[in-house]
């Protein structure tokens, strides 16, 4: 796992007014799209998806994801508690009362890393969010078959907009699950920061931090900049001196070790105020980011 | 001596893997290997799975051999939790194998395994292994029973015929994360080697084929799945063999034909297998492969 360094990426573009002087600011994904202030009701709907490229889900492979999953709410929600918040967050799949649990599509490339290889990443993440519309078309033309025809919104806006109702929840975090259990590749979420865009994760192992970071990085935390930037970067180096055991920047080690940091609490709106230090994170070079 | 030259195998399928190695093209640090393919760190539950195979060229396996060799990865598998268990980990290691026949039938492409992957550079070897052994899963699966477990919502993996067909089925059965698939050749006379497959591989899973039957050999190839480093195949007279000799030679991955009761997993070991998080920093230089001519871990 180590092998691919950058597993986890938050993709940012898809509006390019969050660049000003090649630096984007990490605060557009805050209290944005489908997943806001991480308070209240949330769901997690995760989406299990077979491709040539990687391996057929199986019952062992479906279950311990979804204990995975699960074990990643509750964490979440404890940290919420800890930290006097009310989560209550409910983790549903695609197919569960149902006989199907898997939805077959191929992914653009061989695989999300490769499907990122594009032209600009702008067109990479173009095809990527037609990838996803197109598995929600499927999606709603199945669980929710009296709403599949006559739309103008895109159809990963109208599935969370669906689930958002069928659920009684606030929040969307739309997770696709791609089974690598013996292969790597990246895992990612997309339109964080977007006004556009509905945001989603894809997601390429079934260990419990990275789902977690990733629902927190669809609620507005950022990576601290380590995920996209080389390592040798000032201010990776300097939030992993400041938040050792923050989630945000270890998403392989054990979730029990640990926590959700100060900053990243404010990014996802858990406190109003951060310390001034911690505002040079904010700021990410927006060129080595589309590089 | 004529053993450490056949186990030097394991370290050419290493040089051979498509990985992501130095511009010498050899592996640029062994810790690429932790954490990767089906076994990445040992512990919780892990299976150990033998197939027998029978060749024109190996001798031909007895129901008694079998049993013995059974009760060997027995012994290996215990070895491991009762290390495991010293140390603090948990480890459960389950040990099946086909039993609805006692032999696959399936001669190695060129006769014997060091013929077949023998040598740094021989992809067709490997390519070649490859194939085997997809062909003896393709005999085996065809074997396997295909019934569903309890609360079973996906179809069972049914007969499968290729390698990681096989493995993804016996994780789907057995319910474990981990499979060390052994492919286990009758060599009680004419000793071949043992090679652990495809282990830096993103695109091929990982196996191990042996004509090694003791418990120790069984627990140094699981090992190196896991991501051990081999030391016993390192040259004498590189600076990793002479520390690994030094510092740990009661390891397992250092002498590996010693009696499987008199051996440990060092801390060293413990690290690349995931069972400890840091390592004493005067090891480190052993991280990397000992530089040849090629640039590649030396072979003898």
């Amino acid at each position: 796992m180590r092998y691919l360094s950058c597993l986890l990426l938050v993709l940012l573009l898809t509006n390019c007014s969050l660049f000003r002087k090649g630096k984007v600011d990490v605060r557009y994904g805050m209290d944005n799209n489908a997943c806001k202030k991480m308070q209240g009701k949330a769901l997690m709907y995760l989406v299990f998806v077979d491709t040539k490229t990687t391996k057929p889900w199986s019952n062992f492979d479906l279950a311990s994801a979804l204990d995975s999953a699960r074990k990643a709410a509750k964490w979440l929600e404890k940290q919420a508690k800890d930290n006097n918040h009310i989560l209550n967050i409910s983790v549903d799949y695609y197919g569960s009362k149902s006989k199907t649990k898997t939805i077959s599509k191929e992914l653009p490339k061989a695989s999300i890393y490769e499907s990122l290889d594009g032209l600009t990443l702008e067109t990479s993440i173009n095809k990527l969010n037609k990838y996803a519309d197109d598995l929600c078309k499927k999606i709603i033309s199945t669980a929710f078959p009296s709403q599949s025809k006559g739309s103008k919104i895109s159809a990963r806006e109208k599935l969370v907009n669906l689930l958002r109702d069928k659920y009684n929840v606030e929040h969307v975090a739309l997770m696709f699950m791609f089974n690598n259990y013996y292969m790597e590749d990246f895992s990612i979420t997309t339109n964080t920061m977007s006004k556009e865009e509905t945001e989603y994760a894809m997601t390429s192992y079934k260990n419990p931090s990275l789902i977690a970071s990733q629902v927190l990085s669809l609620f507005g935390a950022a990576g601290m900049g380590e995920y996209y930037l080389k390592k040798r970067n000032k201010n990776a180096k300097w939030a992993r001196e400041q938040f050792p055991n923050d989630i945000m920047i270890n998403a392989f080690r054990p979730i029990e070790e640990l926590e959700i940091g100060p900053y990243t609490q404010y990014m996802i709106g858990w406190t109003d105020v951060i310390e001034k230090k911690y505002e040079k994170l904010f700021y990410i070079d927006a060129e080595k980011v589309k590089k | 001596m004529r053993t450490k030259t056949l186990l030097a195998a394991a370290a050419a399928a290493l040089l051979l893997l498509p990985l992501a190695c130095g511009p010498s093209k050899g592996l640029a640090d062994y810790r690429l290997l932790m954490e990767r393919n089906v076994c990445k760190k040992m512990r919780g539950d892990v299976l150990f799975y033998a197939i027998f195979i029978d060749t024109k060229n190996t001798r031909t396996w007895t129901d008694e051999e079998v049993r013995a060799s059974v009760d060997s990865i027995k012994y290996a598998a215990q070895w491991l939790e009762q290390q495991a268990k010293t140390n603090g980990v948990p480890l459960r290691v389950k040990v099946s194998y086909l039993s609805s026949v006692r032999t696959v039938q399936k001669d190695l492409p060129n006769k014997t395994l060091m013929a077949t992957i023998g040598g740094t550079g021989n992809e067709n070897g490997v390519k070649a292994l490859n194939k085997w052994a997809d062909d003896v899963a393709k005999t085996a699966g065809g074997k396997m029973e295909n019934k569903a477990n309890p609360g079973d919502t996906i179809p069972v993996i049914s007969n499968p015929k290729t390698c990681e067909r096989l493995i993804a089925k016996l994780r789907d059965e057995h319910k474990v994360e981990s499979v060390c698939l052994f492919f286990v050749l009758n060599s009680m006379v004419k000793e071949d080697g043992a090679v652990v497959m495809n282990r830096g591989s993103n695109k091929d899973v990982e196996y191990i084929v042996t004509s090694y039957n003791t418990s120790a050999l069984y627990s140094f190839l699981a090992l190196e799945e896991f991501g051990a480093i081999d030391f016993f195949s390192m040259p004498p007279e590189t600076e990793s063999y002479k520390i690994a000799q030094q510092n740990f030679p009661s390891d397992v991955m250092v002498n590996p034909f010693k009696k499987l009761g008199s051996l440990t997993v060092s801390p060293f070991t413990q690290y690349m297998i995931g069972w400890t998080k840091q390592v004493d920093k005067k090891y480190e230089v052993l991280f990397y492969p000992p530089k040849t001519a090629s640039g590649g871990i030396n072979m003898r």
